[in-house]
């Protein structure tokens, strides 16, 4: 499978925070969701591959091509979301159909105004009159509209009512149809990433813990909730972390199926993706 | 870069507030024209009214600060490179535009119909504005990548206030016919050749500052 962005050892040093030796290939056509706990480095990270912040790498490749020496070529097929429109609010959609059209070579204006049309958006109405849904169905209609192949997605979601949500994870959905196309997606509302998420790429405390599919992970991990004996048994290179709770203890496993068919009668549920982070990041590793 | 243009573009005459900011300091300037039809109002207007053409980059900075606008902007296929030069274009092409179209029929009206001084030393006057708000530009642009609008405001200010004394001891000091006699062509190439260095160096410092500010 063809790679859409390919890092290797990817650094970015704060004062106060490093996010370090980020190793990743996103493969074309997937949709990626980056989570991970508030500063945790879901931000940075993308900010660094997108070249907002300066960072230092041994490799970062979008579609092939190196994004230093490209970097102007790569932006051509970017179209990046984030929490809140950075536009303007006197802009108005028309406004900013103007700047676009001479800002992206592929600019298409029919088909804006066909988004537009579709999302219910106005075209000569400032933005400041807009609700958060519709600015952020605005944001949408603009990075469909200049061909982009890779959709970032910072925090996108976040504070939207489950509705807006919703169709925005149709709309992601729709933009994945086509096998060219990829999308990231840096979330806290990990219940999205679950609908839709080809892969998981865990970010915590500056580091990625790991990547992987998200099929894997619902078929691997498991949480059983027993006692103490329970814990004592089960062999330490099964268990990722246990939560300790006052009359019990939550246990994230991975080999679930073999676990499974040694303890043919123990209950072990699949965790979401928000339990297999707070296992990561609030539970204790079993020790040898 | 044709689209930062626009978008600076709209944000300084489209928006309500910024608009009426840049007719009350023309008013003021025609107001000046009507009452006073000496030599000394026409110099003041001809080389005070080319200097709001920095007020395109204070307003799309101000505009830019409030929306974050910086962080889609270093999204787009741009290099920071040409973010900076736009700016510096939008500021030289609205420089120009109040030039031509302002600063030269007032010239035109004190020296055609008030009568105040010779075409030739119109000429020169209007030169020099010329020349002054381009080495304007290049000053305050620095104070406004560096500092940001506000602080960058305070800058501008600045200069303007050190423009206006200057201008009120060389008032003072020399009389009016005694600065026109000086060599005037030399004092124009001179001042145009210092002119364009300094926008050059401007220009690469603020690239530097905005470089370093997203680094």
């Amino acid at each position: 499978m063809d790679n859409a962005i390919e890092i290797k050892n990817l650094t970015k040093k704060y004062k106060d925070f490093i996010l370090e030796d980020i190793s990743i290939n996103i493969p074309k056509g997937t949709i990626v969701g980056i989570v991970g706990e508030n500063g945790a480095g879901k931000s940075t990270f993308i900010n660094a591959i997108l070249g907002i912040v300066q960072s230092q790498y041994q490799k970062l490749s979008y579609f092939g091509k190196d994004f230093h020496q490209y970097e102007k070529e790569i932006k051509e097929d970017l179209a990046v979301i984030f929490e809140t429109s950075h536009y303007d609010v006197e802009l108005t959609a028309q406004w900013i159909d103007r700047i676009l059209s001479h800002t992206y070579r592929n600019w298409n204006h029919e088909l804006y105004l066909k988004y537009l049309k579709q999302f219910d958006i106005p075209y000569h109405k400032k933005l400041k009159f807009f609700s958060r849904g519709m600015k952020m169905k605005l944001e949408f209609a603009i990075a469909f509209s200049h061909d982009a192949k890779l959709l970032i997605l910072d925090e996108a979601t976040s504070g939207l009512d489950p509705i807006i949500r919703d169709e925005i994870l149709d709309l992601i959905r729709d933009f994945t149809e086509d096998e060219n196309h990829t999308v990231i997606m840096s979330s806290h509302i990990t219940s999205d990433l679950d609908k839709i998420a080809d892969y998981i790429v865990y970010i915590h405390q500056g580091k990625c813990l790991f990547m992987q599919t998200y099929d894997d992970m619902k078929e691997n991990y498991g949480i059983i909730h027993g006692n103490q004996n329970l814990l004592d048994t089960l062999s330490h290179d099964d268990i990722v972390s246990y939560i300790t709770e006052p009359y019990s203890v939550s246990i994230l496993i991975q080999n679930r199926q073999q676990i499974q068919e040694i303890f043919k009668d123990l209950e072990i549920s699949r965790p979401t993706i928000e339990e297999i982070m707070l296992f990561y990041a609030k539970g204790v590793k079993k020790q040898c | 870069m044709l689209g930062i243009m626009i978008k600076d573009c709209y944000e300084s005459f489209f928006i309500k507030k910024n608009l009426i900011g840049m007719i009350i300091s023309s008013l003021c300037l025609i107001a000046i024209l009507i009452l006073m039809k000496s030599i000394y109002s026409m110099i003041l207007i001809v080389v005070a009214f080319p200097m709001i053409g920095i007020s395109i980059l204070q307003y799309s900075m101000e505009q830019d600060e409030i929306s974050k606008y910086d962080k889609i902007l270093l999204t787009f296929p741009i290099t920071k490179e040409q973010i900076v030069q736009a700016k510096f274009i939008s500021t030289i092409l609205f420089t120009l535009f109040v030039q031509l179209c302002l600063s030269l029929p007032i010239v035109c009206l004190f020296t055609g119909v008030y009568h105040v001084t010779s075409v030739q030393n119109s000429f020169f006057i209007w030169m020099l504005g010329f020349i002054l708000s381009f080495i304007m530009n290049s000053l305050t642009s620095i104070g406004f990548f560096w500092l940001g609008s506000k602080k960058g405001t305070v800058v501008y200010m600045i200069f303007v206030i050190t423009f206006s004394f200057a201008y009120i001891i060389l008032h003072f000091a020399f009389t009016v016919d005694y600065l026109l006699s000086l060599p005037m062509y030399v004092i124009i190439i001179i001042g145009s050749i210092l002119a364009i260095i300094l926008n050059i160096i401007s220009y690469l410092i603020c690239v530097s500052i905005y470089k370093r500010k997203h680094s």
